[in-house]
């Protein structure tokens, strides 16, 4: 990977191995549905079969007769709350007087196998009232449309409202005003949703489970059955993927599990199918996005008028949240001194949305990165000038009026992206001939048409890290601390491992804080008995907000350490160094192992507990203020190739330009850019689950689209170090922004192959062909 | 039904449903749950095993049709505890994020690397092209097999 990257000489900026690694390519790793307990029972969730009805009966006459049958619980069996909205309170867990949508849960079966727990959950007779559904987030916004709560679907909005619009269009010499749709897309994580509810001593219990946000699950977990939080613990398995689908949806799941372990006094596993998961996780949102942009003639933008209809499904969820950061970004990184955005949140009878990688921006990226080309086009700028020419940098301010002070390094990922890419010679394709394989160069949307046509596009973005003002949950971490006498660490953290590597980095950060080596440290899972809530692993939060916080306490281990040391060797405490396994002062050393010996014998306390807490961010009712604490930037360049007589379009190359403040380890971090990249790729391209009414039309992955190993572009990977003072070693959150401006870059070279511009994600080569032939045909 | 079979080189027996797929055999009958199910429909190639040396969805094929044949798994890659030149090339190259899919590729790459030492990078892409992973973009998985065909070949080939 490219980068500029300043390798200290400990481990943080090293290719340390991933320490979770040999358990992973051995199968030893135990996920939530490897794990076997005697006595344990299991669970499957009975289905209403349609998406929108009144429930008058839950008969399980049937089921009971099914062989290995142990129970059924409904919702007159939860003994706490039936509800497990995760910010507004409207989500039964168990749906008992109405259906909202064809994934809800009107009850649970329990079995000796998942076979039979199935089984019975057919057998289940419902009856059930049908209504009228909607199904469409336009749709729901009539004043007839069927209602899907008690008040209006449209039951939420945010907005940004900055400078006077009217005017900043008067000033305006170009104007681009286009509506962009984008649909569902799945998190397809490879491990499916799965729990296991232990009941234990002492009116306790443990819920394992794969997740992200295990106090959000604690919460839940509570609630439903009526105990104090201190009586509920949480343990995350090794999960097998999130991407944002695990951030609230265990919560059901879980507290499906917890409910029926109640019930039953028996361990409960409750795993999900591929199908199931479909019909219960919650998705990317489909929106639509009405997006008008002002140019003067020089390419300076001088307003925006953005609305976002975002459908959210038959239950809030978390879409408070991910529509304030489609609303606080949806201008894209650019200085716009008149905005005016509303984004409203829309009840319907469908699969419910949330977080997905990302967080409500690629949809309103897709629009911005669209629109600013056309603005390009007709001012006949370079897109990547005109981008340089308008977006943040330090010094300048957000659509929120919030001023950006440091670690902005959004200019150099343009430029690194455009001079990596070979962009300017590849985008001056129109004085190109064709190569010599008879293939178009790019640009050929000028030239009379080849069949393979090829294009260059950008898209440039911004993520504000952590939860900002409107996050609506604990936006602090915390981390449990415990050096050993013989020197080695054990580290228990409220953050998630999901894949994404923390685990990995935390080891290197403790690593450098105490002079210890990788392989002296062990961070575990998060226990939620051991670390207090430390808020969700979302966000491109956890390697800022827990590193920060085992950065906290393994200085706190070190300063007892340094004080030791100096006895022993003489010189001040503060200067005393840690490094490869020792402490050295005075022109002396002593090993760590011997310090930690000496803490023991002498009662010295060498476990230690760390805390930070995000700085405090505001978004007023006009949406302006400091809306997050810091942002992480990324252009990402696309180079593509169209068959004009297919439609298919195919990824040739992506460049990758990320700004995360400071490279902790390239190889996670190249590993974690790839990834997005292709799930740019399929959102571009591929990914739509598609619904009728309340059924899935693709509820698997024969229909649902994957990108494989054979759509893998080459990707070209560059990482930009613009520190962040608060971060942990300068670095930035870089879970998201991977993900986010692959698809419209996607979108915008396939405007520069075609001449044809889609204002509908993805962009199949059905949808390709189409427009073809109907430029053909004019 | 009883189902004999040898798996990863131990003559093996099971008591399972006529029904359940050899994947349920290996993960409940006999407790490797090395081998993961991430659709139950042969479409993600997480539960991918070898079967008298060749890829199977485990899924896919019934415990009963296994009866006196051979059955490979992650497991019986690092019996001796030591990881196998497949194995340490994932964890060395980065290829390995959440691990779900993890079992699968390995055993796909196994497969390839037993009937083509010496594959090229977009050899290796066709025959990882039926296990999906969702985390890494596939190009490190691609990066360490094309390391093992480097480096000679594997046991098996």
């Amino acid at each position: 990977m490219g980068q500029n990257a300043l390798h200290p000489s400990g481990a943080v900026g090293a290719p340390v191995r991933r320490v979770d690694a040999d358990d992973k390519v051995t199968g030893r790793a135990r996920y939530l549905d490897d794990i076997v307990l005697p006595g344990m029972a299991h669970a499957a969730l009975v289905f209403p079969g349609v998406p929108h009805a009144n429930v008058r009966g839950v008969d399980d006459t049937r089921a009971r007769s099914v062989e290995g049958f142990v129970a059924t619980v409904t919702a007159a069996d939860i003994p706490g709350e039936n509800q497990v909205g995760c910010v507004d309170r409207d989500q039964p867990l168990l749906a008992g007087e109405r259906v909202r949508y064809s994934g809800d849960a009107v009850a649970i079966t329990v079995a000796e196998s998942p076979t039979a727990a199935r089984e019975a959950a057919r057998a289940v007779a419902l009856d059930l009232e049908e209504l009228e559904g909607v199904f469409d987030a336009e749709k729901a916004l009539m004043p007839d449309a069927p209602r899907v709560h008690e008040g209006d679907n449209a039951y939420l909005q945010y907005r940004v409202h900055r400078g006077d619009v009217d005017r900043g269009f008067d000033e305006a010499d170009v104007i681009v005003e286009r509506t962009f749709r984008t649909n569902y897309q799945e998190h397809s994580y490879l491990e499916p949703l799965g729990a296991l509810a232990v009941p234990e001593d002492g009116g306790t219990i443990t819920v394992y489970g794969t997740m992200q946000c295990p106090y959000y699950v604690q919460k839940a977990v509570a609630g439903v059955l009526g105990i104090p939080l201190a009586r509920v613990r949480i343990v995350q398995t090794v999960t097998g993927g999130g991407f944002g689908g695990k951030e609230d949806v265990p919560n059901e799941i879980c507290a499906c599990a917890a409910v029926a372990a109640w019930r039953t006094g028996r361990p409960v596993k409750l795993v999900h199918t591929r199908e199931e998961d479909f019909y219960r996780s919650s998705k990317r949102h489909p929106m639509v996005v009405r997006y008008k942009l002002g140019a003067t003639r020089d390419g300076r933008f001088t307003a925006a008028d953005i609305t976002i209809i975002a459908d959210a499904g038959a239950y809030s969820t978390l879409t408070p949240v991910v529509l304030f950061r489609s609303v606080a970004h949806a201008t894209g990184p650019y200085e716009i001194p008149n905005v005016r955005t509303d984004g409203y949140g829309v009840y319907t009878n469908r699969q419910t949305t949330g977080a997905f990688r990302g967080f409500g921006q690629p949809q309103t990226i897709f629009a911005d990165e669209s629109v600013i080309d056309e603005i390009a086009d007709t001012l006949g700028i370079d897109p990547i000038e005109i981008r340089l020419a308008n977006c943040l940098a330090v010094g300048k301010r957000t659509a929120t009026g919030q001023l950006l002070e440091e670690s902005v390094g959004l200019p150099e990922t343009l430029e690194v992206a455009r001079d990596e890419s070979g962009w300017l010679a590849k985008r001056a394709g129109e004085s190109a001939r064709a190569g010599s394989d008879g293939r178009a160069e790019p640009g050929g949307a000028s030239r009379p048409r080849e069949r393979f046509l090829r294009g260059i596009g950008v898209g440039a973005i911004y993520y504000g890290v952590s939860l900002g003002a409107k996050g609506l949950a604990l936006d602090a971490s915390g981390a449990h601390l415990n050096l050993y006498r013989d020197g080695s660490l054990r580290i228990a953290v409220g953050g998630t491992e999901m894949g994404q590597g923390l685990l990995t980095v935390l080891s290197q950060m403790a690593s450098d804080v105490l002079g210890i080596p990788v392989a002296s440290v062990h961070v575990d899972h998060v226990d939620t008995s051991v670390v207090p809530d430390s808020g969700p692993s979302v966000a491109s939060r956890t390697t800022l907000m827990t590193g920060n916080a085992v950065i906290g306490a393994a200085t706190k281990i070190r300063r007892t350490l340094a004080g030791v040391a100096s006895g022993e060797l003489g010189g001040a405490p503060d200067e005393v160094r840690f490094e490869k396994g020792r402490a050295l002062s005075n022109g002396k050393s002593i090993g760590i192992e011997e310090l930690a010996e000496l803490c023991w014998v002498r009662n010295i306390n060498t476990a230690e507990e760390g805390w930070y807490a995000a700085p405090e961010s505001t978004f007023d009712d006009n949406g302006q203020g400091d809306a997050y604490a810091v942002y992480s930037f990324a252009t990402q360049i696309a180079e593509v190739e169209v068959d004009s007589r297919t439609g298919e379009v195919h990824v040739l190359r992506m460049t990758a330009a990320h700004d995360v403040g400071r490279v902790l380890n390239p190889v996670t971090l190249e590993g974690q850019l790839q990834g997005g990249v292709l799930q740019g790729v399929g959102m571009a391209l591929y990914e739509s689950m598609k619904t009728d009414g309340g059924v899935i039309l693709t509820p698997d992955f024969s229909t649902y689209i994957l990108p494989t190993s054979l759509d893998t572009p080459e990707i070209s990977c560059h990482a930009i170090e613009a520190p962040y003072s608060k971060g942990p070693f300068g670095a930035k959150g870089i879970g998201e922004t991977p993900a986010m401006p692959g698809a419209v870059a996607i979108a915008n070279a396939v405007a520069h192959a075609t001449g044809m511009r889609f204002t509908e994600l993805p962009i199949t080569a059905e949808a390709v062909r189409l427009r073809l032939a109907q430029e053909e045909t004019a | 039904m009883l189902v004999t079979l040898t798996v990863n080189g131990s003559l093996r027996s099971a008591e399972v449903d006529s029904a359940a797929s050899l994947l349920t055999l290996l993960r409940t009958g006999l407790g490797l749950t090395g081998t993961k199910q991430g659709c139950g429909n042969g479409e993600c190639g997480a539960c991918t095993v070898l079967l008298d040396g060749e890829p199977v969805n485990s899924c896919l094929v019934f415990a009963a049709q296994c009866e006196g044949r051979e059955v490979l798994t992650i497991e019986g890659l690092s019996e001796s505890g030591e990881l196998d030149s497949i194995q340490r090339a994932f964890a060395d190259a980065g290829a390995v994020q959440c691990g779900f899919c993890t079992p699968g590729m390995i055993m796909s790459g196994k497969a390839l690397l037993m009937r083509n030492p010496r594959p090229t990078r977009e050899e290796i892409a066709e025959a990882i092209s039926g296990n999906l992973c969702r985390c890494t973009g596939y190009v490190k998985i691609i990066d360490a097999l094309e390391v093992v065909a480097k480096q000679g070949p594997v046991e098996g080939s």
